[in-house]
């Protein structure tokens, strides 16, 4: 009682609804916080195709253990196996779910509808009950199923024909002979179909990557050759030059172009890379590039292209900072991407002191597509 | 012989000077360095197994003729990403999981301007060669000049997976996952638990590959408001990237996505890019459920669940005034009652229990 009148006395009306509401935010981060719920998988679970050529008729090997810990029971009287390119189970639906946001969809060209159970072990007994194009369930008369590793072998599966995605087979056990009901354990295997190598089933991908002085759109064409000649070094002055790169593909990874080369150098004598976004400064030993327009010194463009999804790297994406590192990204793109039109610029400082000859560098723009 | 040693020794110090201060122009132009090459190849190769593939080059350029050469070059990950790292020099030692020594291939080629070119090219696996991933890459250089300050070279390259089927060591553990703000689509970005700026436009998981072959993991996130609604089912993975051996793979997925279509050589694609999820302020819960695993090995699955607060500059604001308006509000009438009851107001600084207790 003489706390509560303490605290009561002690704590003015602000500190009060402070608490207050501090308490309140604290009871909502409680009460919001989400479970995850507990579902029951089956254990090693595995698919071995045998033979995973696209459009292929083959036999599929899927193997699973029976998981009995905290099911509802162990009396199991039929598989469900549904073919599906999202390999999570569909949630049930409820008010608070109203929408099922894992429709199962067909995996295209895949076909069960034909596929017979060749072979079981483990858990042994079913037979095929019933089949569609994507989907087998397997009977048996209702009985225990131990933790035992078993194995069903279906021939006369016809593989999907995308090899840009994988697809799964959702499993899931039930102690009715209908796969009616509870489900009592569930969970995917996943796999793919595999390019045949003379088998062009899709749009081939392609990368497209052009270089040099000037290139025109979509790399159709270059001009002014794949040399810059940055004219006479002179310690008060900046030299500069530009060249073009046009990158594209249709592949859903996307590409990346790095830049290989050392600094320009005569002999042993070298002009000094900047090894981080610098601003020209004649006088000072200096080279570096960029990809975006600058206006000290007024030099280069930034890229052209309707693609909006590439990326120039951001050490190379400072407008009058220059940097040069061998083996730097300079650009990217993440998927599918047109052709972009990069514009590449060079600046040369020289020192009053530097040693006379021919300063000259070779530089790779090397494009390649992303794992 | 001193006036001949004269005269040699005023001409190469001319020569000197002149290579000193004059560029070089004459310079020959490499041909043509526009290139189109497939920017990757996948195979399951048996033990003992040769398979024979085409290799389509195009050289896009209408003018000129395409020179290429041609060489296997190994390549590793860089950082979490799905760029190679090339091992371009031409004595870098192999790596364990090279397909060089078991690859022919053609080292030059010259592509008529305008014109393509298909090339065969051979993959042979040793009988003993056990189960797991091997993986190059194909290297077309192009362009190269003689001449300038600064020449050019353009090089293309085509990544080659390979897949030898057995049982293999398959391990990938989780790092990190949850909310990524990232400007590029995921190229650059980072992870968020609190975005005040803009609602996070995608999700992102790490995942570190300790197995012996490549994996190529997917699945779903499922995000929920606080009420428990599910507001986004994110395909994760859409793309097949690939998490190499040894590699922590950043995977990253557009919470809602817009498509552009491209048109390229040999028909339409579509581009990704993020778009705006359409969140409102809140506290979200997004849950990860990813599976991976080699035909004929075991399928693993990771779960994990992350949260993260969208909560903006401008919803902050909006609830300190609203809170400020109760307190106000609160003590406005509690002295309106006070007065009208008892007829005495509150005095600052005594405490409501206090003052009630009189």
């Amino acid at each position: 009682m003489q706390k509560v009148k303490r605290l009561a006395l002690g704590m003015s009306p602000q500190r009060l609804v402070l608490v207050q509401t501090v308490c309140l935010l604290v009871s909502a981060f409680v009460i919001f916080t989400v479970q995850a719920s507990a579902v029951i998988r089956f254990q090693n679970r595995s698919l071995y195709i045998n033979n995973s050529t696209p459009g292929a008729s083959t036999q599929y090997k899927v193997s699973l253990t029976y998981n009995n810990q905290g099911v509802y029971t162990t009396t199991v009287g039929s598989i469900d196996l549904l073919f599906c390119w999202d390999p999570i189970p569909s949630e049930q639906v409820s008010i608070y779910n109203p929408v099922d946001h894992h429709p199962c969809v067909t995996p295209a060209g895949l076909d069960v509808s034909h596929a017979t159970l060749s072979a079981q072990t483990g858990e042994t007994g079913f037979t095929i009950l019933s089949q569609t194009t994507n989907e087998i369930v397997l009977t048996r008369t209702p009985g225990p199923a131990a933790e035992t590793p078993s194995t069903y072998t279906f021939d006369n599966i016809i593989n999907p024909v995308d090899t840009t995605h994988s697809f799964a087979i959702r499993l899931s056990d039930y102690p009715s002979t209908d796969a009616s009901g509870t489900l009592i354990n569930l969970g995917s295997v996943l796999s793919q179909a595999t390019n045949g190598v003379a088998l062009e089933t899709q749009v081939p991908g392609i990368l497209v990557f052009c270089v040099a002085a000037q290139v025109n759109d979509n790399c159709l064409g270059t001009s002014g050759g794949n040399y810059t000649d940055m004219g006479t070094l002179d310690p008060t002055k900046t030299l500069m030059a530009t060249s073009q790169m046009g990158a594209g593909t249709n592949a859903t990874g996307g590409y990346s172009i790095v830049a290989y080369g050392t600094t320009m150098q005569a002999g042993t004598h070298v002009i000094s890379a900047l090894s981080t976004p610098t601003q020209s400064a004649p006088g000072n030993s200096q080279f570096g590039i960029n990809l975006v327009a600058n206006t000290a010194p007024l030099l280069g463009l930034d890229p052209a292209g309707s693609a909006t999804n590439t990326h120039v790297d951001a050490n190379y994406a400072i407008p009058n900072e220059f940097t040069f590192h061998d083996g730097d990204e300079v650009a990217s793109a993440p998927n599918v991407s047109f052709v972009k039109k990069y514009t590449v610029s060079y600046i040369v400082n020289t020192p009053p002191d530097i040693r006379a000859g021919v300063y000259t560098t070779t530089l790779t723009f090397l494009c390649t597509g992303r794992f | 012989m001193k006036r001949l040693f004269g005269y040699l020794s005023a001409a190469l110090a001319v020569l000197f000077i002149a290579a000193s201060v004059m560029p070089v122009s004459a310079a020959t132009s490499g041909g043509s360095a526009s290139l189109s090459i497939s920017p990757r190849k996948n195979y399951v190769i048996n033990p003992g197994q040769t398979i024979t593939d085409k290799l389509t080059i195009g050289n896009l350029d209408n003018a000129d003729d395409l020179h290429l050469s041609l060489r296997m070059i190994d390549f590793t990950f860089t950082n979490q990403s799905g760029t190679p790292k090339l091992n371009l020099a031409q004595n870098a030692p192999r790596t364990p999981w090279s397909l060089i020594p078991f690859t022919t291939l053609p080292k030059d080629l010259t592509i008529p301007a305008g014109t393509s070119k298909t090339v065969n090219y051979t993959i042979t696996m040793p009988k003993n060669q056990g189960a797991g991933s091997y993986y190059s890459a194909i290297l077309y250089q192009a362009g190269g000049a003689n001449g300038g300050n600064v020449a050019l070279s353009a090089s293309g390259v085509t990544l080659v997976f390979a897949s030898v089927p057995g049982t293999v060591n398959e391990n990938m553990t989780l790092q990190k996952f949850g909310a990524y703000n990232s400007k590029d689509n995921g190229t650059t970005g980072s992870f968020v638990f609190i975005d005040t700026n803009e609602q996070p436009k995608m999700v992102a998981y790490a995942l570190k590959n300790q197995g012996n072959v490549f994996e190529s993991p997917a699945g779903n996130v499922i995000i929920k408001d606080m009420f428990g609604h599910q507001v986004a089912n994110v395909l994760t993975n859409s793309t097949q990237s690939l998490a190499l051996l040894g590699q922590t793979r950043l995977f990253t997925s557009c919470i809602k996505t817009v498509q552009q279509k491209i048109q390229t050589e040999g028909g339409t694609s579509k581009n990704t890019n993020c778009a705006s999820p359409g969140l409102k302020p809140g506290r979200y819960t997004a849950s990860l459920d990813v599976l991976y695993g080699q035909n004929g090995n075991q399928t693993h699955e990771i779960t994990k669940v992350a949260t993260f607060w969208y909560l903006p500059w401008w919803f902050l604001a909006a609830v300190a005034i609203v809170i400020g308006l109760l307190v106000w509000g609160f003590f406005w009438t509690k002295r309106k009652l006070q007065a009208a009851v008892k007829g005495t107001t509150y005095r600052k600084g005594k405490g409501v229990h206090r003052l009630w207790r009189k």
